[in-house]
């Protein structure tokens, strides 16, 4: 009796261990940015979104910010800078298309290509280093 | 005991109170989502400010044992205790302080089914019959989480049971229950625990966490074993869980050592051990607020010390609710 329960559990968990690969080649072209909120919690399970015509944003201080959800949205829109303040860029960063030093910057925009993450003084930068990222990242 | 019974039904009311006073819809808590296991506590806390609110029921059906067979192993062991299954449903609220806090009160009602006692007495054998039906003790604990970021989040856990809950039941000859077969025991208890939790993809999360039960002396002079659980999870979340419904399969191990229970400091013969349970489950989230699971606990190796009664297998199913 022991042993079919057994034999079930391990199939079981084979099978979902075996859904559990990499991100998928179709989706590696897709470019993402970060959730400000999802980012400060480290919910790494929706921190990298991608953007389309319904993902929910904000735009504070000029610079438009996205988000996984619509609750995110409302908690980022409750306290900015609560979620603002973590998103801290590497010493040395610089804009890819402007080269403009990010650590020099009151703010920013971070962005997900390729499994890596880009920052940018402004969304003007970021939509236009997304229009042509192999010229872009050729530069760098 | 009656007014300690109406004192208990008095706080769960007050409980009870408590939730509805605060039932408000103010704020989502998506969040960091690993949590939806049977028994893996997750390093993930509530965000500041947030409450939830936990409903939970947890089935476990025991081996028959027949009324000849509790003869024989009482015969054998000197006293043996049987139930055909139990049905512990708890109730816990939470609530965010910080984003990296979180504070908690449980408290359940427990339920048994043809529960029995047979003891071996001046060479005679006889069966008791026990109701031992009501309501469980509550537990208070906070949870802090030290460290978080994508190598993983670390949490630990500190928790304390009032002896709030039912622990003066009789059996039909009107002799008291030992405190491990009572709904309430009747002790102060203390519980600390380490998790830590991580995704490997965005989908594929892992939890982990190891929990340490430490019991004082009951009602009757009688102190439950300690107990410690260790509980590995993994969860692939088939539907992204910023979108709902979503729902995501979850496997789950969990190694449970009992110590030895003690009457009057002298160790019990007839408990402790070690059970390893593997729990296919699935959890869901129907909406940003609303989350459900549920898993069946399979005891693929029971080691019980003395004469035990050996678990067939345990459901645990369970709601949640924040806001």
């Amino acid at each position: 009796m022991v042993n079919r329960y057994f034999l079930v559990v391990v199939v079981f968990l084979f099978v979902i261990t075996g859904c559990a690969g990499p991100v998928t080649s179709s989706k590696k072209g897709k470019p993402r940015v970060v959730d400000p909120v999802c980012a400060y919690f480290s919910d790494m399970g929706c921190v990298n979104i991608e953007v389309c015509e319904n993902t929910p944003k904000s735009m504070y201080e000029g610079v438009t910010y996205y988000f996984c959800s619509s609750e995110c949205k409302a908690d980022f829109d409750k306290n900015p800078l609560k979620y603002l303040k973590m998103a801290s860029s590497p010493k040395g960063a610089r804009d890819p298309v402007c080269h403009m030093g990010i650590d020099e910057l009151v703010k920013f925009v971070p962005s997900v290509y390729l499994n890596k993450v880009y920052y940018f003084c402004s969304d003007y930068c970021r939509a236009k280093f997304l229009s042509n990222p192999d010229y872009y990242m050729e530069k760098e | 005991m009656r007014t300690r019974y109406l004192r208990s039904k008095y706080l769960f009311s007050l409980l009870i109170l408590f939730l509805l006073v605060f039932i408000k819809c103010s704020e989502a808590n998506h969040g960091a989502g690993t949590s939806g296991t049977a028994i893996t506590i997750p390093a993930i806390t509530l965000k500041s400010g947030v409450f939830s609110l936990g409903l939970r029921t947890e089935f476990t059906e025991f081996e028959g044992i027949s009324d000849s067979k509790l003869l024989e192993k009482a015969v054998k062991g000197g006293s043996f205790d049987a139930v055909d299954r139990t049905l512990l449903s708890t109730m816990d609220v939470g609530y965010g302080v910080t984003d990296d806090l979180t504070v908690g009160l449980t408290t359940g009602w427990f339920e048994s089914a043809n529960f029995r006692e047979s003891e071996l007495e001046d060479d005679e054998v006889n069966i008791f019959h026990a109701n031992p039906d009501g309501l469980t003790d509550l537990w208070l604990s906070c949870k802090y989480r030290f460290m978080r970021g994508p190598q993983g989040h670390y949490a630990v856990l500190a928790g304390v049971k009032f002896p709030t809950g039912v622990d003066d039941k009789k059996n039909n000859a009107g002799e008291k229950l030992e405190a491990v077969e009572q709904p309430g025991s009747g002790s102060y208890d203390f519980t600390t625990a380490f998790a830590y939790s991580r995704w490997f993809t965005r989908d594929w999360t892992m939890d982990t966490s190891i929990q340490y039960i430490y019991r004082t002396e009951g009602s009757g002079d009688f102190k439950v074993g300690d107990r410690i659980d260790w509980s590995l999870a993994t969860t692939y979340q088939v539907i992204p869980k910023n979108r709902y419904p979503n729902v995501a399969p979850v496997g789950e191990i969990n190694t449970r050592y009992l110590f030895r229970d003690k009457q009057d400091g002298k160790d019990e013969h007839n408990s402790g051990g070690t059970i390893v349970f593997l729990s296919p489950g699935v959890r869901a989230g129907i909406t940003p607020h609303l989350g459900f699971g549920a898993s069946i606990l399979f005891p693929v190796f029971q080691n019980l010390l003395g004469e035990q009664q050996e678990t067939d297998f345990k459901v645990v199913a369970g709601v949640s609710y924040s806001f």
